[in-house]
């Protein structure tokens, strides 16, 4: 079954015959995690770099924000048994809002990565893959299978 | 040659700042930012075909966080703290300094050093940076200033007149 | 095998952060040994058993080319893989340094960068999770 991730959303699965898609990431940035051990993935499509902005929102939607968004995306992998080592991470998305980047004022996908990479060395934990930057729409699909992540943008499609 | 200098020490301290700190560029200029006092300043020296240095300075919070997300250790100690803004300041000016030209034996980039409150306001009535910028995040405020001894122009005419002979 | 790993920088800082990628790796670790300078890293290469050397270049005491260079002379080192970790842009300097068979890391880098160039220098690599 394919599972959509909305904006500000995140799925997990464990069955084998679902896909995990998010359509339309521009600065947001579409976050994979894959146990390949356990066969388990998640999808989180967050939007803005920094809960500290708004701690009662991030409580009410964590996935709106990067940094709470990774924290419950990660601590349901290890409550059900996941380990570090076991553990796939990659991101898609980061966009710039201007096709010029600097007229990017707020730079909101840069921001966005740079906010996850801090959460990711803190956790102790280093990214497999990255498709992130430019300008223009992105779509990420995950096979809870095989954990094949698939990112299609301005008609191509790169295995990442 | 100064438009140049200055774009390259701001595009690499921003890189610096992304990718060893983990912290983004704010551009708003908070009004608390604009006030604040330097927190420490940390100093290197280059050598090369043009003598210099490289001078930064930590406003706010930023001091102990460069190097709390550099270790990812929330109350680090005065010496990592020194250690780190020290090591910001080498990455930035090894960057830099191959912007002033080719240079037959490269360039030298002492060890940095904390300079002491008194010592910095003294040299900052004296000494004009070559190129400066400042960058604002959230956790504070960091000026970086890169200074070039002597006059820069006339090296390099002197450069291009001995390669002519 | 476990790989001793030396890493030689004056910033206890950087070789901090070196030693956390490192942990970070899924490679597999044995010794990891700390240098302020090059004299303290070439000492520390006669005492112990390394396989790979990580070395700063702007460094007081004995800079990383020295030390490099000291490396390249001895027969019991001429072959060590040495990634060179460092601010320096000259790139005359960058090739002279490949041509003496090491690696190059431009600093400031991504950690994922240092864990790509580690596993190309040493060709263990880290547990294929595909």
């Amino acid at each position: 079954m394919v599972h959509t991730v909305g904006v500000a959303d995140l799925k997990i699965s464990a069955d084998v015959t679902d896909i995990l898609i998010t359509y339309a990431l521009g600065s947001c940035l579409g976050v994979t995690v894959y146990d390949f051990r356990l066969k388990r993935a998640g999808l989180l499509h967050c939007m803005l770099p920094d809960s500290n902005i708004d701690r009662d929102k991030a409580a009410g939607n964590p996935s709106l924000y990067v940094d709470s968004g990774l924290k419950v995306l990660l601590d349901n992998f290890y409550r059900n048994g996941s380990r570090k080592n076991n553990l796939i991470i990659r991101v898609a998305g980061g966009s710039s809002s201007k096709e010029n980047r600097e007229e990017d004022f707020f730079k909101i996908g840069h921001r966005n990565f740079v906010s996850l990479r801090k959460y990711l060395w803190d956790a102790g934990l280093l990214l497999k893959a990255y498709d992130v930057g430019g300008y223009g729409s992105r779509t990420v699909t995950l096979e809870v299978e095989s954990g094949k992540m698939l990112v299609k943008s301005k008609g191509t499609l790169r295995d990442l | 040659m100064k438009t140049k200098i200055k774009s390259v020490l701001e595009t690499s301290s921003v890189t610096t700042f992304e990718d060893v700190c983990f912290m983004y560029q704010v551009p708003e200029l908070k009004k608390e930012q604009k006030k604040l006092k330097p927190d420490a300043v940390a100093e290197v020296k280059y050598k090369g075909d043009h003598t210099g240095r490289l001078v930064i300075e930590a406003y706010g919070d930023l001091f102990s966080a460069i190097a709390a997300n550099m270790l990812s250790d929330e109350s680090p100690s005065l010496h990592k703290k020194k250690d780190a803004l020290g090591e910001i300041a080498n990455i930035i000016c090894g960057n830099v300094v191959a912007s002033l030209g080719r240079s037959e034996k490269g360039y030298k980039i002492g060890s940095p050093r904390s300079l002491k409150k008194e010592e910095w306001l003294k040299e900052k009535k004296t000494d004009k940076p070559f190129a400066e910028i400042s960058l604002n995040f959230n956790e504070g405020r960091v000026d970086i200033k890169f200074f070039v001894d002597g006059e820069i122009s006339v090296k390099e005419k002197k450069i291009d007149k001995s390669s002519d002979c | 095998m476990a790989l001793n790993i030396l890493v030689v920088d004056d910033s206890s800082v950087m070789r901090s952060i070196i030693i956390k990628t490192l942990k970070m790796t899924d490679l597999p670790l044995g010794d990891i040994w700390e240098a302020k300078n090059g004299q303290e890293g070439l000492r520390l290469l006669h005492e112990k058993w390394i396989d790979l050397a990580l070395v700063d270049i702007h460094m007081p005491v004995m800079d990383g080319e020295e030390m490099i260079r000291h490396l390249r002379e001895n027969q019991q080192y001429e072959n060590l893989p040495v990634i060179v970790v460092s601010s320096e842009s000259d790139p005359n300097k960058i090739e002279m340094m490949l041509r003496q068979g090491a690696m190059f890391i431009h600093k400031p880098f991504k950690p994922e960068t240092l864990r790509e160039v580690v596993i190309d220098m040493t060709g263990v690599n880290y547990e294929d999770k595909d």
